[in-house]
């Protein structure tokens, strides 16, 4: 018989013990913020820091006298779109099934050289932007134009969306790169075998096996990186810095500038809680579409 | 229907050589199984047929005509794959048309055509369904209906019963044997299991490590391999090996001297099923061993003997055991048994050795123990 000193009383486990780390981490870095924010928002905080009175004043001017803030919404929605449908989509599907289908060797040596400007700072890759754009005989673009007796163009100046859009997308195509290539790799062999001997082309296993394969995770990739692109502005403040004028100026970075240019604190935490609704609500759509709670179910046996 | 020539054909994947030269003919409307333990090169022989790989060396040629250069789609080939390689997005309707996609074929023909494949293989009922919603079997018939869709002129089965149960696996055995002799298409069944080659294929191709190790019918392949490999790979319970010194017309096994019917020198092995083992007295035989194990296998009981020249298997009829542990009983078996193999494991065709009752021999006084 089993000695009953050693048969321990079941006790209850005690999930607010092991969770409390990750809930402080939570408040600290993230509900505390939001609610400073939200209070900041209602208030006059201008340059000096000061709270004069409580005010909806802010959000007044967001929907009726801010006279930049439909040029910015423009903006956002050229820059985010081109970008991810062009480059943090289109490209890394592109990169994915290149780098595939060359040997593997060779597929891996052009994934890194893609992820490099993903490991390299910020600021580097930014200056390295400056230069290639630069209008004098110096810069990269004009050093490949003026031999073949083209004008020089002032990217910055005349094309700054373009610019961003370029910097960012070879940045952010690496993202989908990665996630799909991962997914070609899990595609059965035996499923496009099958395809060609069901009488497919290249570009019919293309299409009827590799994309339904792809369809899934490049929904979550879209809806992940049009969040991302919505909230980071680093690539932009470094080449452009939102210029000429506002020309180059996204939401997110429209709020920095607000806030830590103009001094508007009240009125930039104001636009700040805006951004939040649209990412609370792309968030929400993402769970929905990538089907989050499939992901996170008990898998179904595969036979092999 | 096609008639299938490989020859000399071979594989190598970089350095690694796959499959040796291979030459092989399988006639028209034949049902050709090819047998042999995994990593052989069955699949890889397969996919060579459905021109998914690309030949190293060599001819392979449908109905005399060489199809080295011939894509796959344009090859005719109907596959089922071992994982039966279902695309997991298309209802098993879709799934069935699939092939007739890519030919041109008015819509009612090709639901027609998909409707009478799906009856074929008893699944009209699911075809709405998604293969994730399907058991392995139903799968297994799906992949067959989308491989007999386009009326192929080729049959290749990777494995299609290894991923089914038992029961499931007996039936499906019968009914496939049964579609192929009805549709008279040429099929090569590739599997590990010497069960189901022997019971479905008009003919087996044996192979080991890349190399054809032995082809012949079902009977052939169990009653005169060609080598130890084939002799060792079919049958179950395994052939029994004994090695033996052979010098003149004797073979020295263990502390046991028996007749060679023919002179030969050097190591041999002798071969013998367990079922060929008849058990007897003591004195009716030249070989004796002592029971080590008894296993009643409910038909059958099972005996492992232990003798001078090493342990047997013996398998004989009867639900119960007729001879106790430790009992000493005597080994004979009919003439032209056991087999002979020579130092590199191939069978000397003409040579036995003589494990005759010793009754037959000597006048016939003694009566087998019972
Ligand atoms: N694509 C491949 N590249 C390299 N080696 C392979 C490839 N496919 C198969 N092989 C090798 O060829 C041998 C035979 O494989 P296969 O034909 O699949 O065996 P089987 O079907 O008899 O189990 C195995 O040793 C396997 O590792
Ligand atoms: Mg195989």
């Amino acid at each position: 018989m089993i000695p009953t000193a050693q048969l321990r009383p079941h006790r209850p486990a005690q999930p607010m013990f092991y969770l409390a780390p990750a809930l402080i981490l939570l408040a600290v870095f993230f509900v505390a913020p939001i609610l400073v924010n939200a209070v900041i928002a209602f208030t006059d905080m201008g340059p000096n820091l000061r709270v004069g009175t409580l005010t909806v004043e802010n959000f007044l001017r967001i929907v009726q006298r801010d006279a930049r803030l439909p040029l910015v919404l423009m903006t956002t929605l050229i820059y985010v779109a081109a970008t991810l449908l062009l480059f943090n989509v289109g490209l890394g599907a592109l990169l994915a099934i290149a780098s595939t289908a060359i040997p593997d060797r060779l597929g891996n040596l052009f994934r890194g050289l893609w992820l490099l400007p993903r490991m390299s700072p910020a600021v580097l890759y930014g200056i390295l932007w400056i230069w290639i754009a630069d209008p004098s005989p110096s810069g990269l673009l004009t050093m490949v134009t003026a031999p073949l007796g083209l004008p020089s163009v002032n990217l910055r100046n005349d094309f700054p969306l373009l610019l961003i859009v370029l910097a960012n997308g070879v940045v952010g195509a690496s993202f989908a790169m990665v996630i799909l290539t991962a997914s070609i790799r899990a595609i059965p062999q035996h499923l496009s075998h099958a395809a060609r001997a069901d009488g497919a082309s290249e570009w019919g296993v293309l299409r009827h096996v590799v994309a339904p394969a792809l369809s899934a995770p490049i929904r979550v990739v879209t809806l992940y990186q049009a969040l991302s692109l919505l909230t980071t502005y680093e690539y932009i403040l470094l080449i452009t810095g939102g210029g000429p004028v506002y020309d180059s100026t996204p939401y997110a970075l429209y709020i920095y500038r607000r806030a830590f240019e103009s001094g508007a604190y009240g009125y930039g935490a104001a636009l700040a809680l805006g951004l939040m609704a649209i990412g609370v609500a792309l968030t929400l759509l993402q769970w929905r579409v990538s089907r989050m709670h499939a992901t996170f179910a008990a898998p179904k046996i595969e036979i092999l | 229907m096609a008639r299938i020539t490989l020859e000399n054909v071979s594989k190598s994947w970089g350095e690694t050589q796959v499959l040796q030269p291979m030459n092989l003919e399988i006639a028209e409307g034949e049902f050709v199984a090819l047998l042999g333990p995994s990593g052989c090169g069955k699949s890889t022989t397969l996919f060579l047929l459905a021109g998914l790989y690309a030949p190293t060396g060599g001819t392979i040629a449908f109905d005399g005509h060489s199809v080295n250069r011939i894509d796959t789609r344009d090859r005719n080939v109907g596959i089922v794959f071992q994982s039966y390689a279902l695309y997991p997005n298309l209802t098993v309707r879709q799934n069935i048309a699939f092939p007739l996609r890519f030919k041109s074929m008015p819509r009612d023909e090709a639901a027609r055509r998909v409707t009478e494949a799906a009856n074929l293989v008893q699944i009209g009922a699911l075809l709405d369904r998604r293969p994730a919603q399907l058991s392995g079997g139903q799968q297994q018939r799906v992949a067959l209906a989308r491989a007999l869709v386009k009326e192929p002129n080729v049959l290749l089965l990777d494995e299609p019963l290894s991923n089914l149960d038992a029961t499931l696996r007996t039936a499906m055995r019968a009914e496939l044997k049964s579609l192929q002799k009805r549709l008279g298409i040429t099929t090569l069944i590739v599997t590990h299991d010497q069960i189901e080659a022997t019971t479905m294929a008009d003919r087996v191709i044996c192979m080991n490590a890349g190399a054809i190790a032995q082809i012949g019918s079902p009977a052939d392949l169990y009653r005169r391999p060609n080598d130890l490999f084939v002799a060792g790979f079919i049958g179950s319970p395994p052939m029994n090996r004994l090695t033996a010194t052979a010098s003149d017309r004797r073979a020295q096994i263990g502390t046991t001297t028996l007749a060679l019917s023919a002179g030969h020198d050097g190591d041999i092995t002798l071969g013998i099923r367990p079922e060929d083992i008849a058990l007897v007295a003591p004195e009716a035989a030249r070989l004796v061993g002592e029971v080590a194990v008894i296993e009643p296998m409910g038909r059958e009981v099972f005996y492992t003997l232990s003798t001078s020249a090493g342990a047997l298997n013996v398998l004989e009829h009867g639900e119960t055991a007729r001879h106790a542990l430790g009992d000493r009983v005597g080994l004979t078996c009919k003439p032209g048994l056991p087999l002979v193999f020579d130092e590199q494991g191939r069978r000397i065709a003409d040579l036995s050795v003589d494990l005759s009752p010793v009754a037959l021999v000597s006048a016939g006084q003694l009566e087998p123990q019972s």
